[in-house]
């Protein structure tokens, strides 16, 4: 139990939204590569987008598929206005993609079902705030080269989405159901402990 | 992957992966993957010959320049040779105490996505080699390095050479198209491998060499010919190609890897380096291949578990892609010539 509390809080600490960072990750390999990076080394949009798949793929293969052609274009749509804007964090954005981890973390912990296009409206809006807030950090990265970098995000969000809902659809042995159900359990905590955070901060956090 | 299920299948996986790496091609055309590089010579106590070759890419040098910590002195003219791709500038320099432990900034570096290959040699044979990367736009130098750190500053350059490589990973995803099942594309993208080694071995030891410019057009060329094989793969028909595609991918993996060679040699390389410097570059290559094959093939599978079921376009789009995009850089890369 106090490990599980230890990890909790060790996922928290390191997904709490952080203002926007002056440097987007330098692969060496140009913006394309920077963005798909961006992805994996940003674990609020890491967790957030891993939890979408959960809790998509868990209503099965037509969901799963809606799952993989929605988030990327949401994901893209919403990055490119992020990209547009001058904002340089949001303090909205985060109480809603922290509120949306604990609604989605918990739906998977209690394995709820629903249809598919309740779970492709949820990829729809999640992939949306998830993107818009990515564009941001991209864009007060590097005026330059966001778009490429957005380009290689969402490259990376359809890899993401296609690798971790096709794990799920494939292994349906009950171990591996609780597998589900518990990291469910650990992102709606995680959200849950983000948005006491973030209120907390009374909204310096958003920068 | 059977002939023509197997295409329609990984034309699914590659079809959203490929309409970012279009894009991405497209977008990233101009990055230099060519490093610039920093030689720097001991020639007395205090005094060192310094050597540096900036790439030269459309006519344009790299806004790049060279900042000694103060107290280094040029002691001599600094001489400056313009080549077809690169410029070189030497001079000598005077260091009032030890070099090693100084600082040299790279100003303008961090507005550019050029990596430098800094290597510093000693009288008592002392040697090291290092990257210096843009987001950290300086170095400070070392005067000893262990043969390890060598091969890692090689094979991360390695990986990096192919994975800005487009066409060369375009022309694997070729050959992912055409083969006709697991052992096929094992056979495939060894007998790629293995040409490749030959040739970017033989042409980084000097004994082969070919210009650049027709090499980047038979590149270019031989992805346009794997498109053509694409097309006939789906009409039904055979060829000696779709028969035996590792035949052909030795063949055209013996251009790729005078392509290969380009990234190593083009830094001029010092002939010291070679032996561990060719090895850890081929095995960076390699990782960077490998690791490009095992991800779409995951994709692949990935998508056959989500029974995806396409339209017809979106099947036929990687081959499309792969014929369009050989046959544009094919055009690009001829005219060029002239």
């Amino acid at each position: 139990m106090r490990r599980s509390a230890t990890g909790v809080l060790l996922a928290v600490a390191l997904c709490a939204p952080t203002p926007s960072h002056a440097h987007l990750v330098n692969s060496g390999l140009g913006p394309f590569y920077d963005g798909a990076l961006h992805l994996m080394l940003t674990p609020m949009d890491l967790v957030g987008l891993v939890t979408l798949s959960l809790f998509a793929a868990s209503q099965g293969a037509e969901a799963g598929r809606l799952l993989v052609i929605v988030t990327p274009i949401a994901w893209f749509l919403a990055g490119a206005i992020g990209v547009h804007s001058q904002m340089t964090g949001s303090f909205a954005i985060a109480i809603a993609n922290a509120g949306t981890l604990v609604l989605l973390g918990g739906s998977v912990a209690l394995e709820l079902k629903t249809s598919s296009t309740v779970a492709a409206v949820a990829a729809a809006v999640f992939g949306g705030l998830l993107g818009f807030q990515s564009g941001v950090e991209l864009r007060a990265a590097d005026a330059d080269a966001d778009w490429v970098a957005l380009i290689g995000t969402v490259a990376a969000v359809l890899a993401v989405t296609v690798l971790v809902s096709a794990l799920i659809i494939s292994y349906t042995a009950f171990s591996f159901r609780v597998v589900q159900r518990v990291l469910g359990s650990w992102a709606a905590a995680t959200g849950l402990l983000s948005l006491g955070w973030i209120v907390g901060s009374g909204g310096n956090l958003a920068g | 992957m059977s002939h023509a299920s197997g295409s329609c299948r990984t034309g699914v996986l590659l079809l959203g992966f490929l309409i970012s790496f279009l894009a991405a091609c497209v977008c990233v055309s101009a990055h230099e993957i060519r490093p610039a590089y920093l030689q720097i010579d001991q020639i007395g106590q205090n005094r060192f010959n310094v050597l540096w070759r900036t790439p030269i890419l459309s006519g344009m040098r790299l806004p790049v320049l060279l900042k000694f910590s103060d107290g280094i002195k040029p002691v001599t003219e600094q001489m400056e040779r313009e080549l077809s791709d690169s410029v070189i500038e030497r001079n000598v320099i005077e260091s009032p105490g030890e070099l090693a432990g100084q600082r040299i900034d790279f100003v303008g570096l961090q507005a550019t996505i050029t990596d430098v290959l800094v290597r510093v040699s000693w009288l008592d044979g002392r040697k090291a080699t290092e990257f210096v990367r843009p987001a950290q736009p300086w170095i400070e130098l070392s005067d000893r390095q262990a043969a390890w750190q060598l091969a890692k500053t090689y094979t991360t350059l390695g990986i990096e050479h192919i994975l800005m490589g487009f066409d060369h990973l375009l022309f694997v995803v070729g050959l992912m198209i055409i083969v006709s099942s697991t052992r096929s594309l094992i056979k495939t993208i060894t007998a790629f491998t293995v040409a490749h080694s030959i040739t970017l071995g033989l042409a980084t030891l000097g004994y082969a060499w070919v210009p650049a410019d027709p090499l980047n057009a038979a590149i270019a060329l031989s992805i346009l010919f794997l498109g053509v094989e694409v097309v006939r793969l789906w009409r039904g028909q055979t060829s000696f190609t779709l028969r035996h595609p590792w035949i052909v991918a030795f063949a055209f993996g013996l251009l790729h890897g005078f392509g290969f060679a380009s990234g190593l040699t083009a830094v001029g390389l010092p002939s010291s380096d070679i032996p561990l410097a060719l090895l850890a570059f081929n095995i960076g290559v390699e990782i960077g291949q490998l690791a490009f094959v095992l991800l779409i093939l995951l994709l692949h599978r990935a998508l056959r578990a989500l029974q995806f079921d396409p339209p017809r376009w979106a099947s036929y789009a990687p081959g499309y892609l792969v014929g369009s995009l050989g046959a544009f850089w094919t055009i690009e890369r001829t005219l060029m010539l002239f």
